[in-house]
């Protein structure tokens, strides 16, 4: 198999605005969770989240878009995201190579169409937001923004959708259908996915807890991330540097249950066998794992018997960010690719916060302290409604595997 | 080779059972309605309850084009679930997805102001449920993506597929395009130029369906057709449609005079014409258009509809009077054809929508 190199990312979360702020969030250990303050929702007193605090006003004007556009809140924090994994990569000219953009959004435009959904009826000046609902609308202006021509799509999964974006990527470039991709997901804070999850009962009124036994539920999140992926030859010509390289995928369906995960996490150990089968590792040349976590009781409980599955009882060393940015949905998977990639470069393993007793149904603590570590391969877990699991494996640039 | 080994289509056309096209339906007014199948036969009730239309007629058409592709039996068996090990991806593109439930929920947050909510219509309303619902059906724990990127939600699927099967990495997968309709989003549509409202306006008659497929990378005896290639791009140019042809058909080793017929995706807007005379002005007169929106509606996904026309033409190497533009029924060599020489070779497909994501897909004859 080739190799699939990634040599930019960017990024936007509730605990930065690049890469350099996330990693400082990270190393200093402050997390993003807090009330909301840019959505009017009536929940806002009994709900915490990961939110952005930039206005629509604030990223409009910082993205210098005209007065009367239609961009979705979706769409400003995926086109400052993507813009900056292009320049990370040092691309000047976009079209020197067979480039595409493969994003992903769970609601696209539901924060513009929430908002005036009954208005569109009478209100002919805000109709002009009626087409930014499509998930595409958000994947297009990022292309336009980047000036990317051909194959542009859009993945969907909930909230495995950028883990399989990246995933498809990597599969345009080995197959040699494109030279260089710009991956990634982007979602923003929407009453409907709040509403939608406070009615299945899944969201803390407390930061969230992953892995621990009294753990309440998610707490929303918001945020944007993209990778840019190169070919070999690309890499060559252009003698990049490669940040990672992005080394094993897989991803199966749990079918088991529209929302749930099954109990002994079939799919998830199915996706994390896949990845390890194309990256050609075992279970034991993985340093660490950046989980989904999401501190919900199903999902907890479901991976930690994956990861049993998977590494019996030498699981490595793993934790989950959300207690940082929340759990961002479609963006998550770009998200925590970001984190792994990070982790790969610093050599630290981020602390899973908030944990404080473990769960009583197996021996699995996750690392709660920061961790100075020498990390060759990270393995990402992304799993969705609808019984979507995806795994993810990044590996060191100096690692011949 | 990537071979088409069964399909399976819910539209406004009677295409579910086969009557489509000795039997053809004009349909009236400018949102057309499916023909709906008899859901029963392979949808439990209680399950068919929960379900949106979209979910329903997807699992309908799938459980059909695995019938066809003898994968396996139809219809859901109500208690437990069988394994299709045979299946080794489920990739569906769906440009609105779930939105009848999407927009249920919404309505209700708005209307009851964040309260009093049930979360039925919340789990149902992610874009991959028509995907989640067939791995479930199926029990079928393979890999599952949803591609929702507005008229090449399909073409993406299908690239997807494509790539997997040619890798080696899968043998059977089951590929397809599914939309549905909502009231009040169609109505929005309308506002927004998208549905005609009356002859003279700008816009499209809009419709929904479901069509799905079994793409093999082994020749079965009732194979339909061989899938080429299959390529999207962003945007083009009316002008710049013909290169981009060109370009496609290099890729493919095919030359212009090796098209026998062309599928549009040409609609009923007064608009975005020029896309289908660009495309077409390098090929002779005589070459067979063939368009099919006048029957089932314009829809993100209803090019899927187009892939299936293509393929059954190819199978039946007849061109049915209702989606033929100009040129001949069949192609010219036809008379000359020698046993075991199909007159109908190559079809090309194009796509586009308002002047985006446009979508080249090249078929052949087995």
């Amino acid at each position: 198999m080739g190799k699939v190199g990634i040599t930019g990312m960017g990024i936007i979360s509730a605990i930065g605005d690049t890469v350099e702020e996330n990693l400082r969030s990270l190393v200093e250990l402050k997390p993003g969770i807090s009330r909301i303050e840019n959505l009017d929702t009536v929940h806002k007193d009994a709900i915490r989240v990961g939110e952005i605090k930039k206005t629509n006003i604030y990223l409009a004007k910082y993205l210098n878009l005209e007065e009367n556009n239609n961009f979705t809140r979706t769409a400003m924090l995926g086109v400052m995201a993507a813009r900056q994994a292009v320049e990370n990569a040092g691309i000047t000219d976009i079209s020197e190579w067979k480039t595409g953009l493969v994003s992903a959004t769970s609601v696209g435009g539901m924060d513009t169409t929430e908002q005036y959904f009954t208005e569109y009826l009478d209100n002919e000046a805000v109709r002009r937001y009626i087409l930014s609902h499509d998930p595409g609308d958000s994947t297009h202006k990022i292309a336009d923004a980047l000036g990317i021509h051909g194959f542009i799509t859009t993945i969907s999964t909930a909230c495995s959708s950028a883990a399989n974006a990246i995933m498809l990527g990597a599969r345009l470039i080995l197959s040699g259908e494109l030279d260089r991709v710009v991956v990634g997901g982007t979602d923003a804070l929407a009453k409907f996915t709040i509403n939608g999850f406070k009615t299945l009962m899944i969201l803390s009124d407390e930061e969230n807890t992953p892995f621990d036994r009294d753990r309440k539920g998610l707490n929303l999140g918001e945020a944007a991330a993209y990778l840019v992926l190169e070919s070999e030859k690309a890499i060559a010509t252009g003698n990049k540097k490669v940040l990672a390289y992005l080394s094993g995928f897989g991803n199966a369906n749990d079918a088991y249950h529209q929302t749930a995960s099954s109990e002994n996490g079939e799919g998830a150990t199915l996706a994390m066998q896949k990845a390890l089968q194309v990256a050609g590792l075992g279970p034991g040349e993985i340093d660490y794992i950046n989980v989904h976590g999401t501190a919900t009781g199903n999902n907890d409980l479901s991976e930690g018997r994956a990861l049993i599955n998977i590494f019996g009882d030498r699981v490595p060393q793993f934790s989950s960010t959300k207690p940082f940015t929340g759990h961002t949905l479609a963006a998550a998977g770009a998200i925590e690719a970001v984190y792994s990639i990070l982790s790969l470069q610093q050599a630290m393993i981020w602390p899973n916060l908030n944990f404080r007793s473990p769960m009583p149904e197996f021996d699995l603590v996750p690392e709660t302290s920061l961790q100075k570590k020498e990390i060759r391969h990270v393995l990402s877990n992304s799993f969705g409604f609808g019984g979507n699991c995806s795994t993810l494996i990044f590996s060191a640039a100096d690692d011949l595997y | 080779m990537i071979y088409i080994n069964g399909s399976g289509c819910v539209s406004a056309q009677k295409t579910f059972d086969g009557s489509f096209p000795g039997e053809v339906i004009c349909p009236e007014g400018y949102i057309f309605p499916v023909v709906a199948p008899p859901y029963k036969d392979y949808i439990s009730p209680a399950m068919s309850r929960r379900m949106g239309s979209g979910v329903k007629n997807g699992v309908v058409a799938s459980a059909l084009a695995l019938q066809e592709a003898g994968i396996r039996a139809a219809g859901v068996p109500a208690a437990g679930v069988q394994a299709a090990p045979e299946i080794d991806a489920v990739i569906t593109g769906t440009g609105v997805g779930c939105i009848k439930d999407s927009e249920n929920f919404l309505m209700a947050i708005l209307e009851n102001k964040e309260a009093f909510l049930t979360p039925t219509a919340f789990i149902q309303s992610t874009h991959n449920t028509v995907g989640a619902q067939i791995a479930l059906g199926l029990g079928c724990k393979a890999y599952n993506f949803s591609y929702v990127n507005g008229a090449i939600s399909f073409e993406s699927a299908l690239a997807d597929a494509r790539l997997q099967l040619l890798s080696g990495e899968a043998r059977n997968i089951l590929v397809g395009g599914v939309d549905e309709k909502a009231d009040f989003t169609y109505r929005l549509f309308a506002l927004a130029g998208l549905i005609k409202s009356d002859e003279n306006t700008p816009g499209a008659s809009y419709s929904e369906g479901a069509t799905f497929f079994v793409l093999s990378t082994e020749k079965k005896e009732h194979s339909y057709a061989v899938l080429k290639d299959v390529t999207v791009s962003n945007r083009l140019e009316p002008k710049e449609v013909a290169s981009a042809l060109e370009r496609f058909l290099e890729r493919t080793g095919t030359r212009l005079a090796d098209i026998d017929a062309v599928v549009i995706g040409k609609n009923d807007d007064i608009g975005y014409q020029e896309y289908y005379s660009g495309l077409l002005s390098g090929f002779s007169p005589e070459t067979s258009v063939i368009h099919y929106k006048h029957l089932v509606g314009e829809y993100n996904t209803a090019s899927a509809f187009g892939f299936w026309l293509a393929a059954d033409i190819l199978k039946k190497q007849q061109i049915p009077d209702a989606v033929l533009l100009s040129g001949a029924l069949q192609a010219p060599s036809a008379d000359e054809t020698g046993i075991g020489k199909a007159a109908l070779r190559n079809i090309l497909l194009y796509n586009q929508w308002r002047g985006m994501d446009h979508s080249f897909v090249l078929l052949s004859g087995c």
